[in-house]
């Protein structure tokens, strides 16, 4: 649990926002992108930018 | 990584749940077809689930709190009445050990008679005592066949 919360911390905050967005939300990536303004690619790389960093601190 | 490296972003949304309408279809459909991606998918989900772990969700909303706290208000009865029987066993102790410290007081003071009325008869035994020998003493050295109560004396020494 600190191992999580200390990764998502580390994270980019666009990053962990937009990751916090789709799991806890329950936002699809075209509403993430109008919320925050951003291109639909970023959001998508940004989600698996973040599950990526969650899966590399759980592999270390 | 996954193979299909073009999907890896889709498979990443799907995982969270951020997947919609037409893009989703048609990741479903390639799945359906490809064991790679669906590794990679549920790699994605082991993943996902690791977030659920951080409590940097959405806080509870603030009425639940209040919720809690009036149901716990509205049972004061249900939380007094074992309270006091835990209380009991407790508050037991100082009085058994109190009635322990009688017992002990009782039992000592006996003890301290008998002991002292002991050594009160041991005096006057060994007074008496001194009392024969000075007698005997006097009879020794005094003529003798002096006196009835010296040979009675001379007597009660040697028995």
């Amino acid at each position: 649990m600190e191992k999580v919360r200390g990764t998502l911390s580390s994270m980019p905050t666009a990053q962990r926002s937009a990751l916090e967005m789709a799991y806890f939300e329950g936002l699809t990536h075209t509403e993430i992108a109008a919320k925050t303004g951003e291109p639909l690619g970023t959001i998508k790389t940004r989600i698996r930018a973040g599950l990526m960093a969650l899966r590399k601190a759980f592999e270390a | 990584m996954s193979a299909h490296e073009q999907f890896a972003d889709d498979l990443a949304m799907l995982a969270t749940g951020a997947l919609q309408g037409d893009e989703r279809v048609a990741i479903e459909k390639h799945l359906e077809g490809c064991s790679s991606c669906r590794r990679e998918l549920d790699e994605m989900r082991g993943d996902t689930a690791l977030l659920a772990l951080s409590a940097a969700g959405p806080a509870p909303p603030a009425r639940s709190r209040e919720r809690l706290l009036k149901a716990i208000a509205k049972e004061p009865r249900a939380s007094k009445s074992p309270a006091p029987a835990r209380r009991r066993s407790w508050t037991l102790v100082p009085w058994f050990a109190a009635a322990v410290f009688a017992l002990a007081a009782v039992f000592f003071f006996r003890e301290s008679d008998r002991l002292s009325r002991r050594v009160a008869e041991l005096q006057s035994e060994s007074s008496q005592q001194r009392l024969q020998l000075e007698r005997a003493r006097e009879c020794a050295a005094s003529p003798r066949g002096l006196s009835s109560s010296c040979a009675q004396m001379g007597y009660l020494a040697l028995g």
